[in-house]
This record gives structure tokens, C-alpha cells and sequence, in this order.
């Protein structure tokens, strides 16, 4: 994994996905901070980005925006994107991973939950 | 909004062991009466359900948390002690929301801090964490 892009408008729950990327074993070479998907957007047309990870609930521009953004775009549509939010249940889970999510994750975010969960998907198993 | 106790107290405890590594044992009485110093983060529930939720934390807790969560590898500052209330409430209410309704689309607003000696008005439920912090989830 060459590069990882975190997106959350709190530095502490940027932190922590940070530290439970490491402990799943996800080691990126690069890891990218966002606080918003409009910043986020930004740094994926700047930069090779393997995997997104990102909050919902932000300022700016929101996780459901950005992730239609990237969706949306040739260059973008294939990266991998973990959401990680509180406002995580069936219901969002369905919905999320019908806009194009690839795994979504209840906040906090713990490196057990996020190893197992990575291993149903082969293209973000380390 | 009706306080949905059980489900708070496990949202909390499990919040706070996860990110913190702390106990939160829910407390009778009020243990963050106004006229004490509190930081406090606010958010708007929108849908499913409409409300709102403040989260109070006494003095000295947010920075404990925030020691403990950031092991020294960020200082701290009242900026960060804020940024740290605000996340809290966030996930609080997102979570309480989320199973509360579970198969709905769950919609909250973003977290505003307050620094108050004030009570928030509503439903309180009062908790005290194992380092003898007091931390109050009100609800109305």
C-alpha cells in the first residue's frame, strides 16, 4: 500500500484510524490528512491515492458528497473507501455501500474491528 | 425525546473504553451541577429522530482524555481540548441515533463547544470515569 488518505475534521479520530491502519497491518508509505471531502478531493487529483479512508459527518463537504464525487470521475471510481462514522446501522450501511463505499465502520474504530473486517475484502487484505 | 438509558450507558462505556481505554460508569445525582466549571459540545439531532445532545465533560477531563488518546505525540491546548469535546458528542450521538433506529438513515448536525458553569436543560445522565472524572450526556 504506496498511499493512504484520511478523511475526518477531527485530528484525534484522524489519529486513531491512523493507529489502527498500523496495528490491522495496512503499513501505507504515505498517509495524506483531509478535514473535509472538498480538501480530500483535492489531494486525490494532486496525488495516487490506493485507499480513502473517511468520516460522514463533516464541514464543507460531507463523506456522502465526496464519495459521489469520486465515483463520478474515470480517474477516481476504482480507489477503495472505508467509511468510519457513528451514524453507521443497517439502514446507512445499505445505502453506503450502494453509492459506492467499499466497507463501512462504526466509530470508534478499533484495529480488531477493522482487521476482520478488511479480510471480506481482497483488494484491501495486506 | 425520551432518554434511552440502557443504550446510552452501553454507547458511552463502550465509547470510552474504545477511545480511551477509560471506564464510564453511569452515577445518580448530577455530577456536574451548574456553577462547576464544564466543557461542554453540543450537537442537533435531525433524523430519525429530532433533538438535540450536549455532552459535559468537568474540568480537567478533556485533557486527561486527551493525554491518554494522543500518548504525547500532540501537546495539548484548549483547542484541542475542544476539538475533542466535539468529536465526543459526535459519536456519542451518532451511535445512540444509529442503534436506536436501526434501519434508518441516521442525520445529525455538526458539534458546537461551549465553555459554561450552566447546566444544559433537558434529561441529564450523569457518569463518572475511573480516573474520578465526571462526564453528563443531556438529552431533550
Amino acid at each position: 500500500m504506496q498511499t493512504v488518505l484520511i478523511v475526518d475534521d477531527s485530528a484525534s479520530a484522524r489519529m486513531i484510524v491512523r493507529r489502527c491502519l498500523k496495528m490491522a497491518g495496512i503499513e501505507a508509505a504515505s498517509v495524506l490528512e483531509a478535514e473535509h471531502g472538498r480538501a480530500a478531493l483535492d489531494l486525490v487529483r494532486a496525488h495516487t491515492v490506493d485507499l480513502i479512508v473517511s468520516d460522514l459527518n463533516m464541514p464543507v463537504m460531507d463523506g456522502r458528497t465526496f464519495i459521489r464525487y469520486l465515483r463520478s470521475s474515470p480517474r477516481t471510481f476504482h480507489i477503495p473507501v472505508v467509511v468510519v462514522s457513528s451514524l453507521v446501522n443497517d439502514g446507512a450501511n445499505d445505502d453506503l455501500r450502494q453509492m459506492g463505499a467499499t466497507l463501512v465502520l462504526p466509530k470508534p474504530l478499533t484495529p480488531a474491528g477493522l482487521a476482520q473486517a478488511i479480510q471480506t475484502v481482497p483488494e484491501l487484505s495486506p | 425525546m425520551t432518554l434511552p438509558l440502557p443504550l446510552l450507558d452501553e454507547c458511552v462505556a463502550t465509547i470510552f473504553e474504545s477511545m480511551f481505554f477509560a471506564m464510564a460508569e453511569p452515577e445518580e445525582g448530577d455530577a456536574l451541577p451548574a456553577g462547576v466549571p464544564r466543557l461542554a459540545a453540543t450537537v442537533a439531532l435531525l433524523r430519525p429522530i429530532a433533538g438535540e445532545m450536549r455532552v459535559e465533560l468537568g474540568e480537567g477531563v478533556p485533557r486527561e482524555l486527551f493525554d491518554t488518546l494522543w500518548a504525547g505525540e500532540r501537546a495539548g491546548s484548549d483547542a484541542a481540548d475542544a476539538e475533542l469535546a466535539a468529536e465526543l458528542v459526535n459519536t456519542i450521538a451518532g451511535q445512540v441515533v444509529a442503534r436506536a433506529a436501526p434501519g434508518a438513515i441516521v442525520e445529525i448536525g455538526l458539534p458546537v463547544v461551549v465553555e459554561s458553569l450552566e447546566a444544559g436543560a433537558g434529561a441529564r445522565r450523569a457518569y463518572r470515569l475511573d480516573s474520578g472524572g465526571a462526564v453528563v450526556v443531556v438529552l431533550r
